[in-house]
């Protein structure tokens, strides 16, 4: 719609309403509760790909500096789960909580 | 919107996200890990103690924006801005979607503005915006779309309702094409012919209806550049790719390529949405000298051009796929009805240009990974072939008649992934709409 306003005195006012080009949202699920700490937690990790993007040397970093703060936190490595562009599968969900994973780091580039 | 934070919007989860950024050098080879041991803490934190702001599920509604100015010049340059500041637009100017105008634009369909196009979740990959036809319109009025351009876009966009889009989001610059077959690229003024790519005032439906097809893209699918999208060089993003086939100059007893590939029926509506995932456009040429002995011979030293066009060494120096990498090859009508008088038909031209497309070992054996890949795999470089063939399938490489009809030059649209053909659906009021084209553009050409 355009709408042209005389203002008091001065030139009119004109506006212009435009519809928004990007479409309605829908927020389907809410982010997980955060942990509050890592003690005694597992964390499994998955790969998209072994090397590309590094994370044969990222997720041992990450998981050193981990355990650095959190003696006790577990890992189960990438290469106890599928690679590749399947990891966001329902499938590999369901194999990492059967692993009793408390969290899930994925990477990289994944 | 950076890429992280709309794959999370496009899994349904609210538009924030916990980040810590690492730049990019962080993750190539021999990479310095400093920085990722740096921010550690960091991390930690956004993974123990960050609250989302969003608490409860449901859908966001986009409201309309309204822009003021001192008159109506002024308040059209501020809508500019706006789409700009906003990341709407793409840098031309954009008509503004006024709901008026929307509604003219809405004419060209007999779905509700609030139905999904498509019918199902309208999501567009992947930041998975809800696609109804009144933003469909929305987008098509920005890119100064008519009614009659709507039943394309619309098809064209059923094709790309929750596929993943994976292709358009990576560095590879994937970008989308619409081939349209059937009487309503006439109709709508889709070239066929000169200046197929566009810009054409004449036939202005190509550009118009690719730029809006970036548009849903871009701000319903939130493929952004540079955020929703790391394409390095965005190649024909900027208008897509939207022509037809040149049915009417098909040559005798050829079929056009809905017929070929999809069973359509000739003189029905089609559409055929595919990706081009990074090889840009590459055009050859196809005349020679004009001292050959005969056409037949002209054309066999073409197939030499096209062939070098169309090779690509893969980046292991192994092909991927012995089939062929898929591609479009784009012949006018004048080249396809030349080398028809002398016989050749579809499947002769593809099967003699695919023999043309094959690599000598030698060629790539020092240019390429594939002295490390014999060599992990333990195998005997003299026992692999010394000729590869690019091409064991002519059926990769997809024919289609169109450009301009002149025998200079034709085209290759490389590594090609098709999303299947859908019909075009036409409103009730066609005839109405196409009438009212008339009275604004005058009468649609009738030549291509």
């Amino acid at each position: 719609m355009v709408k042209t306003t005389p203002t008091k005195g001065a030139e009119s006012l004109t506006e212009i309403t435009v519809l928004n080009p990007i479409g309605a949202h829908p927020i389907h699920h809410l982010f997980a509760k955060r942990l509050g700490n890592l003690d005694g937690k597992v964390i499994a990790q998955l790969a998209a790909d072994p090397v590309k993007w590094q994370p044969h040397r990222t997720f041992p970093l990450i998981e050193d500096e981990i355990k650095k703060r959190y003696p006790t936190a577990t890992f189960i490595p990438y290469a106890d789960f599928p690679q590749g562009t399947d990891i966001g599968n329902e499938e590999v969900a369901v194999a990492v909580k059967a692993r009793g994973a408390d969290a899930c780091i994925i990477g990289n580039a994944a | 919107m950076p890429a992280a934070l709309t794959s999370l919007m496009g899994q349904g989860l609210p538009p924030e996200v916990p980040w810590v950024v690492f730049e990019y050098p962080l993750f190539l080879v021999n990479s310095d890990l400093t920085p990722l041991s740096q921010k550690m803490d960091q991390v930690i934190d956004r993974l123990l103690s960050w609250e989302p702001r969003t608490k409860t599920t449901g859908t966001i509604i986009q409201d309309p924006a309204t822009v003021s100015g001192r008159d109506y010049e002024e308040t059209y340059r501020n809508v500019q801005s706006l789409f700009l500041r906003n990341k709407w637009g793409d840098g031309t100017s954009i008509t503004p979607p006024t709901t008026n105008h929307v509604n003219w634009v809405l004419s060209g369909t007999d779905h509700e503005s609030t139905e999904t196009v498509g019918g199902g979740s309208g999501a567009i990959m992947p930041k998975g915006g809800i696609l109804t036809y009144e933003v469909l319109a929305t987008c098509l009025a920005m890119a100064g779309g008519r009614p009659e351009h709507l039943p394309v876009l619309a098809a064209a966009c059923e094709s790309i309702i929750s596929t993943d889009n994976l292709m358009f989001t990576s560095s590879m610059s994937a970008y989308p094409g619409i081939l349209v077959n059937g009487p309503v690229a006439k109709q709508i003024r889709l070239s066929s012919g000169f200046g197929l790519f566009g810009p054409d005032p004449v036939r202005p439906a190509g550009t118009v209806i690719g730029l809006a097809l970036w548009f849903v893209l871009q701000n319903v699918g939130g493929l952004t550049s540079g955020m929703g999208t790391i394409a390095q060089y965005g190649e024909m993003r900027h208008g897509c790719l939207c022509f037809a086939e040149n049915e009417d100059a098909l040559p005798s007893g050829w079929t056009s390529y809905a017929e070929d590939h999809y069973g359509r029926s000739r003189g029905s509506n089609s559409l055929t949405f595919f990706q081009i995932r990074g090889g840009g456009v590459r055009g050859f040429t196809h005349w020679g000298a004009g001292s050959e002995p005969s056409f037949e011979i002209e054309m066999l030293e073409s197939f030499h051009r096209a062939a070098s066009v169309i090779k690509t060494t893969p980046t292991s120096g192994v092909p991927s796929d012995l089939a062929g990498i898929q591609g479009m090859l784009l012949y006018p009508a004048l080249v396809c009805n030349n080398m028809a008088g002398i016989g050749w038909d579809k499947e002769k031209i593809k099967k003699h240009l695919s023999e043309e497309l094959f690599y000598l070992l030698d060629e790539v054996k020092h240019r390429s990974g594939i002295l490390r890949a014999v060599e992990e795999k333990g195998l005997d470089i003299d026992n692999l072939p010394q000729r590869f063939s690019l091409y064991t399938d002519p059926e990769r490489i997809r024919l289609v008649v169109a450009g301009g009809d002149h025998p200079s030059r034709a085209m290759w649209l490389p590594n090609l992934i098709e999303g299947g053909n859908l019909e075009i659906e036409l409103p009730r009021n066609w005839a109405d709409l196409l009438s009212e084209a008339e009275n604004d553009l005058g009468a649609a050409p009738l030549d291509y």
